[in-house]
């Protein structure tokens, strides 16, 4: 288990602050951050490379924290991989036994027999000059596992490779790390690649994890603006407390032009009192879409406006919405086959709904007192965070570009998000 | 005329040059005298001496560059700036002011000292390594440090991690990588001892059979009006001397490359 408690450390200007952490052992943590956020600051703080100025660093419940490098046993794939040139890949992934002067036979058969799992054995004498980009980070990762240390720092390993080869890898060092029992502390800017390997994952913001927690609950629940933002949610509204129940939260919501209920257990941070200001948000994926001809049973949190435009990416697509008599924009992802199905055009009456469990609130007009997570660094709000959805407009978009102008047109199918088909029924389409 | 042109144009000028100068050489060549002042015992001598002490001096100044190098390259320390200025002074000061200043400080108590308790350094060969070395530290220190700072941290950081040493994190990772800069710096200190006449003379004099290296015979002959003997001595230094490099270049090709 690796513990960060409470530390700091600073370059020239910028400083990490106040960043407590556990890694639980045989666990993958996944801190996911924008490039300049710390990521690499942190792992280098941890290995010694930086000096701390505040804060302990423990290892198996031992403290490290002025502990040589080499006498840390955490193994470190830095973002360049630092493959040793001179060395062929044998040799690059034997250093570290050589190192600590382990020569038998088992621990050479164990090395061979991960060289063969990640199906490098056959590039044994090769030289790194000549290897491909996988194969580079699979000596990389055999290297950092054969030392013997059951604890491993990734620093963007997979940044330089293209998508298929970065899945592949993924799926590779999610393997290592359950079979061998590996302890992972790895950052990542790529959100996508945090939430498939991370058992927990950390938000990093200017130096500061903003939010910790089980992977699926930071992924559903960002605990607040800057995290939100920073997952490209851009649906965020400013509304106030106005029923506050055992049940379920009631949000006046000016800006959509309508009252949201979030159930309480869908709530993580519990609002001030009736009338305070709050942030509500919710994944453009999980916002579902109605036509206005189909009759709907739903009343709670459903919208009614225009589809203003079709944005065509890919897999999935993104729609804007504007509920009527607003100028806010709510964005809607819709999957392919959903977007083909259903006929819709821009400038269509349509109506949205929102799943009361899918919307959050967000953190930051939260009561004293409220936690992000168990292992929470600091939630100090940073003067440099972008709280753009503080006016509660979601995100607007010029006059020329609501209506029917601008974006490609066509004829599409309804759907938003991942509704079970019992719940929807014949009210639109099942995703 | 496009620039390819243009800058290989510069490149063979600047061989047509130094060649110029060798050739004109021949103007005075004689050949019978060639081969008696090859094998003369003096001339024998003044080669082995200038071997000799290049490589000693060569050897000496970048073992010393390397871990010099390496703070300069890698830690910061107090007076960094004033350790990394002052690698210059030999270019910065004429030779002769650096042998000069070697012969004023063997003059001075703790030199006085050293020459009696110690080695014996003016007028001797010791001097001439002395001088050798003192001329090219500084150059190969330079030259040590800019190979390092290619050489990424990264590396030993990492080497560091799977349980070296910085010591050994050092020898075997840095110092293999930078081996083409460390044969460089070599090199180059070796080159420019064997031509090394200011401070080698001003310290160690001019004894024939004794301190008188290659440069040190061929001013001894030009002194003495003896332009066929000059031009002998010059062509053989000039043949050992770019023999040596383009060896030593030639099996750098081969097997140093990092």
């Amino acid at each position: 288990m690796l513990e960060l408690r409470n530390i700091a450390a600073k370059v020239g200007t910028f400083a990490l602050s106040d960043i407590s952490l556990t890694v639980n052992e045989g666990s993958c943590h996944v801190i996911v951050g924008a490039t300049g956020s710390g990521k690499t600051l942190l792992l280098e703080s941890i290995l010694g490379l930086r000096k701390l100025s505040r804060g302990s660093i423990l290892l198996g419940g031992r403290e490290i924290t002025n502990q040589p490098l080499e006498k840390r046993n955490i193994s470190y794939v830095p973002q360049d991989l630092a493959l040793f040139p001179h060395l062929t890949v044998e040799d690059n992934i034997l250093y570290g036994l050589r190192m600590k002067g382990i020569k038998d036979r088992e621990h050479t058969r164990m090395v061979e027999m991960l060289m063969e799992t990640v199906g490098i054995k056959d590039l044994a004498r090769r030289s790194i000059g000549n290897l491909s980009g996988g194969e580079r980070q699979r000596v990389a990762l055999v290297r950092a596992i054969a030392a013997g240390n059951n604890h491993l720092l990734l620093d963007e390993p997979f940044s330089a490779l293209h998508q298929g080869l970065r899945r592949e890898l993924w799926y590779l060092l999610k393997e290592l790390q359950k079979s061998r029992d590996l302890t992972v502390l790895m950052v990542t800017h790529d959100i996508e690649e945090a939430f498939f390997l991370g058992d927990r994952v950390s938000v990093m913001i200017y130096g500061a994890i903003r939010q910790s927690g089980a992977a699926r609950d930071v992924y559903e629940k960002p605990a607040d603006t800057a995290v939100a933002r920073f997952f490209g949610i851009r649906n965020i509204f400013a509304g106030r407390v106005k029923v506050l129940s055992e049940s379920a939260l009631h949000v006046a919501c000016d800006s959509l032009g309508a009252e949201l209920t979030i159930p309480m257990g869908a709530v993580l941070h519990r609002p001030a009192e009736p009338g305070a200001p709050c942030t509500v948000g919710i994944r453009a994926e999980n916002v579902m879409v109605l036509k206005t001809d189909r009759p709907s049973y739903k009343q709670e949190n459903l919208l009614t406006g225009i589809l203003t435009e079709i944005l065509l990416k890919g897999a999935t697509h993104t729609l804007l919405f504007r509920p009527a008599g607003t100028a806010t924009v709510v964005e809607i992802e819709v999957p392919d086959y959903a977007l083909k199905k259903l006929q819709l055009n821009v400038g269509d009456g349509i109506s949205i709904f929102f799943k009361g469990e899918s919307l959050f609130l967000l953190g930051d007009t939260r009561g004293k007192g409220d936690q992000h997570g168990d292992d929470r660094g600091s939630a100090t709000d940073h003067s440099g965070i972008h709280h753009s959805a503080g006016n509660g407009e979601g995100f607007r978009v010029s006059g020329a570009k609501q209506g029917n102008a601008g974006g490609p047109h066509r004829p599409v199918g309804y759907s938003g998000g991942r509704p079970s088909s019992s719940q929807w029924g014949a009210d639109g389409f099942s995703g | 005329m496009n620039l390819r042109r243009v800058s290989i144009l510069f490149a063979f000028s600047t061989f047509a040059l130094f060649a110029v100068l060798v050739l004109s050489l021949l103007y005075f060549y004689r050949g019978g005298l060639f081969m008696e002042t090859l094998l003369s015992e003096r001339t024998l001598f003044s080669i082995r001496l200038s071997i000799y002490s290049a490589t000693v001096a060569a050897v000496l100044a970048t073992a010393m560059a390397v871990p010099s190098a390496y703070a300069l390259s890698r830690c910061n320390f107090p007076g960094k700036d004033a350790v990394d200025t002052i690698l210059e002074l030999p270019m910065l000061v004429s030779p002769a002011a650096l042998g000069a200043m070697l012969l004023i400080f063997f003059n001075n108590p703790f030199g006085n000292w050293i020459q009696t308790r110690g080695a014996q350094f003016v007028f001797d060969s010791n001097g001439i390594i002395l001088a050798q070395f003192v001329t090219t530290l500084g150059v190969a220190t330079r030259l040590t440090k800019a190979a390092m700072d290619e050489i990424p941290q990264r590396y030993e950081d990492v080497a560091r991690t799977l349980g070296a040493s910085p010591a050994a994190a050092f020898f075997n990772v840095t110092l293999p990588l930078c081996r083409r800069g460390l044969a460089a710096a070599f090199i180059l200190s070796w080159a420019k001892a064997m031509g090394e006449f200011g401070a080698t003379i001003t310290l160690a004099g001019t004894m024939a059979m004794k301190t008188e290296t290659l440069p040190i015979a061929i001013f001894m002959k030009l002194s003495t009006a003896d332009i066929d003997g000059t031009v002998v001595l010059i062509l053989i230094m000039t043949a050992i001397g770019i023999g040596t490099l383009y060896t030593v270049r030639l099996i750098g090709r081969k097997g140093l490359h990092a």
